[in-house]
């Protein structure tokens, strides 16, 4: 299933790379931004239209619990939390051990000089895209697996939470990550404790303000600007 | 007849909180925080109207100095960060704000009902329009008067110095900087102006639908506030009210025929016009194209020999050009 998922993302970030970045010009980065956030009204539509508007069941990968003395935890979530973590490995092995990930970072620094080192942009982007496909099809097939269930919904929510989780550790910091995904789940069920589950992300969001003022760059984050 | 009004209110708020937004991007940020603004505009203005008995102009200009200052005091830590930090950031302003009025009542009675802001169900009867005899004409013109006043503001100002200098941080932040421009200051005041227009556009669309809740202020208006001036083009503030009128007019009203497929066609149209014309709909060329025009209305010489090119052909060979280099900028993309 999980391959399935992988080959059918990447088929979509190069189908993506094609349809809202190829033509449209490197000057206008507001463009592209743009025509992603066209694509990603039509995809959801179509994901709407395909299941006309209602959840879609979604099957577990393994079933069962594993119990640790007075603690007990889902298998299943087990298993997502192994494969995003070889996927995590896998990543970093193609972004920093292959030529492929090098000529990626090399486009990304400097994409002129790239290219006269004789790098193709064309192909290098398609490839990035292909890969960020990949991932984002694994990361779906978790996120079904997870929840239990499939609606172009669920999204949104998660998505806002992996970015403030991702601006506090530090953007391009693996380990800050970490850090700021245990922190931030901590402190959300801390204030659903002591303020209520209507309020809770109310704090989360303040939370990452503070670490906006105090420490822009994230926990771990060397770039205090950003990117 | 109350149809097309009805759109053109429609047409007129969602121009606001467009034009709201291209005064931000002229400086370059990219910003999530303008259906929060809008809230903020829109709670203010409904809350003095309805709880306080204010008249409608003054409560619309105290919405949006409400949702000015929170502009003004999040822009100082928001704008310590650049693009998708600030993307970040900004989105989650957002979703505080519209949170905050999920847990936000405040209620009072009046003779025997209660009204005010109520946590998730909203804020009703914000019945101004309808208590004051306001036709559905009246309250159409005067959303385009204010709609008209921002945008004369908004085009005066872009054509004079404070204008260029938004543009100089939104080209080049270095050399802006490096020209004598302080930064932070042009990015808090257009995120300052720029949350004023956004309360504007709550205040007035809280006053014509007449019942407000959290849910109205989502991230999808967010990003079609960022969305009307990019499809517009950053060239001028018609950019913002073109891409209005074919978001709103065309994809949304127009299409409604279509039923289900409307929806699928109206991302796949905005990815397609983003490939077409990726400077916005009005981008720089073609509003000096306009501008050209305009020239060539008032000069009849210069008429006149425009009228000897289109005999001769050479403003046909002209257009042929233009698609020529667009046909060879396709096939260097495709790399063949």
């Amino acid at each position: 299933m999980i391959p399935l998922a992988c080959l059918a993302g990447a088929v979509f970030g190069l189908v993506v790379y094609y349809l809202c970045f190829k033509f449209i010009p490197l000057s206008h980065p507001l463009a592209t931004l743009m025509s992603t956030v066209g694509m990603l009204l039509l995809i959801d539509e179509i994901v709407v239209h395909a299941t006309a508007g209602m959840p879609v069941n979604y099957p577990t990968l393994v079933r069962g619990m594993l119990r640790m003395g007075e603690f007990s935890l889902r298998a299943d979530l087990i298993v997502c939390f192994l494969v995003a973590v070889a996927a995590m490995g896998a990543l970093l092995y193609l972004l920093y051990r292959t030529r492929l990930g090098l000529a990626t970072r090399a486009v990304s620094q400097q994409p002129v000089a790239a290219q006269l080192c004789g790098m193709s942009l064309g192909q290098v982007n398609a490839a990035t895209f292909t890969i960020t496909g990949a991932l984002g099809g694994i990361a779906g097939a978790l996120i079904g697996s997870a929840v239990g269930m499939l609606s172009p919904l669920i999204v949104a929510p998660l998505t806002v939470k992996g970015l403030i989780v991702t601006v506090i550790g530090g953007l391009g910091s693996i380990p800050g990550a970490i850090i700021a995904g245990l922190l931030v789940g901590a402190a959300e069920n801390l204030f659903q404790f002591v303020r209520g589950v209507t309020e809770r992300d109310i704090y989360v969001m303040l939370l990452l303000f503070v670490f906006l003022v105090f420490r822009p760059g994230g926990i771990l984050g060397r770039d205090p600007a950003g990117t | 007849m109350d149809f097309y009004l009805g759109l053109l209110q429609i047409i007129g708020v969602h121009t606001l909180l467009g034009l709201s937004a291209y005064v931000v991007l002229l400086t370059g940020q990219v910003t999530l925080a303008q259906a929060g603004f809008m809230a903020i505009g829109a709670y203010v203005a409904a809350m003095l109207t309805v709880l306080a008995k204010w008249a409608l102009v003054p409560a619309l200009l105290a919405g949006g100095s409400a949702a000015a200052a929170v502009a003004c005091l999040v822009g100082f830590p928001a704008l310590r960060v650049r693009g998708l930090m600030l993307v970040v950031a900004t989105l989650a302003f957002g979703e505080a704000v519209r949170l905050f009025f999920f847990n936000f009542d405040y209620q009072i009675a009046m003779g025997d009902l209660k009204v005010g802001p109520l946590g998730g169900e909203g804020f009703r009867q914000i019945r101004y329009f309808p208590e004051n005899g306001w036709t559905t004409f009246q309250v159409m013109v005067f959303i385009w008067l204010i709609v008209g006043t921002v945008m004369a503001a908004i085009w005066w100002m872009d054509r004079s110095r404070a204008g260029a200098v938004l543009r100089a941080v939104g080209e080049d932040e270095v050399a802006a900087q490096s020209s004598g421009i302080n930064l932070t200051a042009v990015k808090v005041l257009a995120m300052t102006a720029g949350g004023f227009i956004a309360g504007l556009a709550g205040g007035i669309y809280a006053h014509y639908t007449t019942h407000i809740e959290q849910g109205n202020f989502n991230i999808m208006v967010a990003t079609f506030a960022i969305a009307y001036p990019i499809l517009g083009g950053l060239s001028s503030v018609f950019g913002t009210l073109a891409a209005v009128v074919f978001i709103q007019g065309f994809l949304v009203e127009g299409l409604r025929f279509l039923g289900d497929w409307r929806n699928l066609l109206f991302g796949a149209l905005i990815v397609l016009a983003m490939n077409l014309r990726p400077g916005g709909l009005l981008d720089a060329r073609t509003t000096a194209a306009l501008r050209q025009l305009r020239a060539l209305a008032r000069d009849p010489k210069a008429r006149r020999r425009l009228l000897d090119q289109v005999a001769s052909g050479a403003a046909l060979s002209g257009a042929q050009a233009a698609v020529r280099r667009r046909i060879e900028r396709w096939r260097g993309a495709f790399g063949a």
